[in-house]
C-alpha cells in the first residue's frame, strides 16, 4: 500500500541519560596460520535507549566481527578480544559483556540482546519446526513454559506478520521464503523483550521489495517495544532510512561517527566522501561514478598509519606516519551528539591537522 | 523493438517441466520461467533487465544464448536467427555472443591460471598456443585494467572486483558483439561496483559492444543502460529509455521497485512516499490469473484478475503492460503515486554530500587528486 514510513528519529533527540551500551577501546584479533589478523582496532561508541545505530562499511571492515564479539560469538580461539570493555546498562544494573563468564553470557544472549543474522537459512535449524525454535528461547530464558510458551510463540509469529500463524507454527524453515524466514529470525530475536537487537545485514540476501518489508517490520517493532537497534549494513542507502546515528568503519577502525543527517550531508572523512560518491542516484546525470581506486587494506599488519591513506586523494606525509585519532568536529554537528572523524586532513576547513584529538 | 535492432527477441518462452513419480516420470505442470518476452537492442546500446530473483531474467539471457533450448520464440542477433542454428553453426556463432557471470568464484576454474582462463576461448576456437596467444591475453588484461604480469596467478589470489575483471577479459577475448552481463556486480561492494560499471561503459564506448545487463535493483542499471526492461514472473511489465522510465514510471510494479531503492539521504529516505508490496513473488508454476502482478498490486481490480493486459506502446518506445494506467477511476491514483515517488527521488538528487572526490582540495598534491576524479 501507498504509505510513508513513520518518521522515527526526527523527534528532537530525547534527553540523554546514560547510554544502555558503552563500548570502549574494543580490539579483536584472529591468530591464524597466515599471521595475526587485526580485525578490529580499538573502536568506541555509545548507544542510547530507543536509538538506532547504523554501522556501515565494506566487507572486511570489521563491522560484523566487532558486533559479534560483543556477545562473544566469534570463535575463541582463533579469535581473541585483546582489549576493551562493553558495558550493558539497564536501570542500576550494569555488566561488562567482555568479562562475563560463559554462563552469565548465556543469560544475556537472546534475553537482553537479540541477534538477527544475515542468512536465515543457515541460522535456523532445518530439522526443527519454526514454532519450536521460537518456543525454545522462551523456555530457555524462563519467560513461559508449556502451552503458555506455545501461545506466546504463535503471538510472536503474528506480530512479525506471518499469516495463519497457528498452522505455520508447525512448518519447517524450508517451507518458508527468504523474507518469511527472516521474519522468524526477528521473532526469535524479540521473543524475550530484549533491550537491544543487533541486526547483522538482515536484508542483504533479500530482494529490494522484500527488503522494504523487513525494514518496515523491524522499525515498527522497535518503536512499539522501545528497543535499541544496532544495524550493520554495507548499504549506505538502507542505513540512511533507519539510523539515528551512523558509524562508518574502514580497516577495522571507526573512521567517522555522527548523526545520520550530519554524516550523509556533511561527510568529513575521505572514505565516507568516496563511498557516498560511489552510490548511484536515480535522478542524477553524471554517468560516471566516483572510483575509489585500489582495494581495502591488508589486515595482517598492526595499524600504524591511517588505513585509508593509500587510496585517499587528500593524504599527505603525516597520514602514513601516524594513525589519526578521532577528531571532534564542531560546525555542523547537532549539539548533543558529536560528529567525529579520524582524519589528519580537516575537510571542514581544508587544512592539515596536527593536533586537537579528542 | 524496431526492425533495425541488432538483437531482436520475439515471443521468447522457456518452460521447464515439473515431474513427479518414482519410476515413471509424469509431467504434472510447467514452470513458466519466461513467458512470451519480446524486446530489441540497437547496436552499441545497453538494455538493462531488472526484476526480483525468480522473475526469469537470467533464464531469458540463457535462453537467448541457447544455454537452455527455448520452448518457443525467436532470437535474432544481427542477421542470424539463433534459435534455428544447428549445433555446429551455433558453436562457431557463440564467439559473437559472450556472457559475464555473477559469481566469479564459481565461474573461474580455481585450478587454472588467469592466462589459461582468458586464453581458453581462443584455444577452443582452434588457435595454437604460443607467443601470439600470450600477447593477446596480456592485451586483454591491460584492457580491463589489470596488471598483465599477474597472468600466471590463480583466481583465489585476486579480490572479487579483480576476478570479475578476469571474467570480463575472458568474455572479450573473442571480439564478441553482444555481451550478456548476468548480475556482474551484485556480489561486489559498492565502491567496487562503481569500478566495474565504469569499466563496462568504457569498454562499450571503445569497442562498440552491445550489452544485455541484468540486475535486481534499478540504481546501478541506470548508470549503464540506454533502455530498461522491468520483468515480473516471466513477463515484461514495462520497457522504456532510462530517462523516460525514471521520469514516468507508469507500471505500479516499476513504481514499487523505484520506491524500494534506498536513497542516501536520511531526511528524504525517512519521509518519502513508497509502495511496500505485500507478500512474496507467486509461484511460477501457478501464476495468478489475468495480470501476473495482480496478487500484489495495490491498484488491482477485477479486470486485472480476469484478463491479462497486453503490452501497449504509449509513445517514444515506451511500452507498458497494465490495464489501468489511463482509465478514469484507478488511473489518477496510479499517476498520483508516480508523482510522489518521482518527486522524492528528484529531491534526493539535489541534496548530496557537501564534499566529493572531484572537490578541489586546497592543499592536496594535484597528481593524486587528478587520478581520483
Amino acid at each position: 500500500m501507498m504509505r510513508r514510513r513513520k518518521t522515527q528519529g526526527h523527534t528532537p533527540h530525547p534527553p540523554r541519560s546514560e547510554p544502555i551500551l558503552s563500548v570502549k577501546d574494543l580490539s579483536v584479533r584472529f591468530n591464524t596460520v597466515d599471521g595475526v589478523v587485526h580485525a578490529v582496532n580499538s573502536i568506541s561508541f555509545d548507544l542510547y535507549r530507543g536509538e538506532t545505530l547504523g554501522v556501515v562499511g565494506e566487507s572486511g571492515s570489521g563491522k560484523s566481527v566487532s558486533m559479534l564479539s560483543l556477545l562473544r560469538l566469534i570463535p575463541e580461539p582463533p579469535g581473541e578480544i585483546t582489549s576493551g570493555s562493553a558495558i550493558l546498562r539497564s536501570g542500576d544494573e550494569s555488566v561488562d559483556l567482555i568479562s562475563l563468564s560463559w554462563k552469565q553470557m548465556n543469560r544475556v544472549r537472546g534475553r537482553r540482546v537479540g541477534f538477527v543474522f544475515q542468512d536465515p537459512l543457515s541460522s535456523l535449524n532445518p530439522l526443527i519446526s519454526v514454532g519450536k525454535q521460537i518456543r525454545e528461547i522462551i523456555e530457555r530464558h524462563n519467560i513461559a513454559r508449556g502451552s503458555a510458551a506455545k501461545r506466546r510463540s504463535v503471538d510472536l509469529l503474528k506480530q512479525v506478520g506471518i499469516s495463519d500463524a497457528d498452522n505455520r507454527y508447525h512448518s519447517y524453515p524450508h517451507e518458508f521464503s527468504g523474507g518469511m524466514r527472516q521474519r522468524v529470525m526477528i521473532a526469535i530475536a524479540i521473543a524475550c523483550n530484549p533491550e537491544l537487537v543487533i541486526a547483522d545485514e538482515p536484508t542483504t540476501a533479500l530482494d529490494v521489495t522484500i527488503q522494504a518489508q523487513i525494514i518496515d517490520l523491524l522499525m515498527k517493532l522497535k518503536r512499539e517495544m522501545g528497543i535499541s537497534v544496532i544495524w550493520i549494513s554495507h548499504d549506505l542507502g538502507v542505513v540512511a532510512g533507519i539510523a539515528d546515528r551512523v558509524m562508518v568503519m574502514y580497516g577495522g577502525t571507526a573512521v567517522e561517527t555522527g548523526t545520520a543527517e550530519t554524516v550523509y550531508r556533511h561527510p568529513r572523512h575521505p572514505y565516507t566522501v568516496g563511498l557516498l560518491g560511489a552510490i548511484p542516484k536515480l535522478h542524477q546525470d553524471n554517468k560516471r561514478l566516483v572510483n575509489i581506486k585500489g582495494t581495502p587494506p591488508s589486515v595482517y599488519s598492526a595499524l600504524r598509519q591511517c588505513p585509508f591513506a593509500p587510496r585517499c586523494p587528500w593524504s599527505f606525509d603525516l597520514c602514513t606516519q601516524q594513525r589519526p585519532p578521532l577528531f571532534a568536529l564542531d560546525g555542523n554537528a547537532v549539539s548533543d551528539s558529536r560528529h567525529t572523524s579520524a582524519c589528519w586532513y580537516d575537510l571542514e576547513h581544508n587544512t592539515r591537522r596536527t593536533e586537537g584529538a579528542v | 523493438m524496431s526492425a533495425g535492432d541488432f538483437v531482436q527477441v520475439h515471443g521468447l518462452k522457456q518452460y521447464f517441466p515439473v515431474q513427479k513419480g518414482l519410476l515413471v516420470n509424469r509431467t504434472v505442470g510447467y514452470v513458466k520461467a519466461v513467458d512470451g518476452v519480446s524486446f530489441g537492442i540497437p547496436r552499441g546500446e545497453t538494455l538493462g533487465l531488472v526484476g526480483e530473483s525468480g522473475c526469469g531474467k537470467s533464464t531469458t539471457a540463457r535462453s537467448m544464448l541457447r544455454l537452455h533450448e527455448p520452448t518457443e520464440g525467436s532470437v535474432r542477433i544481427g542477421e542470424t536467427d539463433v534459435t534455428r542454428l544447428n549445433y555446429r553453426d551455433l558453436r562457431s556463432f557463440r564467439s559473437r555472443m559472450q556472457m559475464i557471470f555473477q559469481d566469479s568464484y564459481s565461474s573461474l576454474n580455481p585450478r587454472h591460471t588467469v592466462e589459461y582462463i582468458v586464453a581458453e576461448p581462443l584455444l577452443i576456437r582452434g588457435e595454437r598456443p604460443g607467443a601470439n596467444l600470450q600477447n593477446r591475453v596480456q592485451e586483454m588484461l591491460q584492457l580491463v585494467g589489470m596488471n598483465p604480469d599477474h597472468m600466471k596467478r590463480f583466481p583465489h589470489e585476486f579480490s572479487g572486483g579483480q576476478r570479475q575483471r578476469i571474467g570480463i577479459a575472458r568474455a572479450l577475448v573473442l571480439n564478441p558483439e553482444l555481451i550478456v552481463c548476468d548480475e556482474p556486480i551484485s556480489a561486489l561492494d559498492v565502491a567496487i561496483q562503481a569500478q566495474v560499471v565504469n569499466l563496462l561503459s568504457r569498454l562499450q564506448d571503445e569497442l562498440g559492444l552491445t550489452y544485455l545487463f541484468i540486475a535486481h535493483d534499478l540504481s546501478m542499471v541506470r548508470h549503464i543502460s540506454h533502455r530498461i526492461a522491468v520483468m515480473y514472473l516471466g513477463k515484461i511489465m514495462e520497457i522504456a529509455s532510462y530517462d523516460e522510465l525514471f521520469e514516468q514510471p507508469l507500471h505500479p510494479y516499476t513504481q514499487s521497485l523505484m520506491s524500494a531503492v534506498p536513497i542516501t539521504d536520511p531526511a528524504i529516505e525517512k519521509s518519502r512516499a513508497r509502495i511496500i508490496l505485500e507478500g512474496d513473488l507467486p509461484s511460477p508454476v501457478q501464476p495468478p490469473t489475468g495480470c501476473v502482478f495482480s496478487s500484489r498490486c495495490p491498484f488491482a481490480t477485477d479486470l486485472c484478475r480476469n484478463s491479462e493486459p497486453k503490452p501497449r506502446d504509449v509513445g517514444t518506445g515506451h511500452s507498458v503492460a497494465c490495464h489501468h494506467i489511463d482509465d478514469r477511476v484507478v488511473g489518477p491514483r496510479i499517476t498520483a503515486s508516480r508523482e510522489q515517488i518521482v518527486n522524492g527521488l528528484k529531491d534526493a538528487a539535489h541534496h548530496g554530500p557537501d564534499r566529493s572526490f572531484t572537490y578541489e582540495p586546497t592543499q592536496s598534491n594535484s597528481s593524486a587528486r587528478s587520478s581520483f576524479s
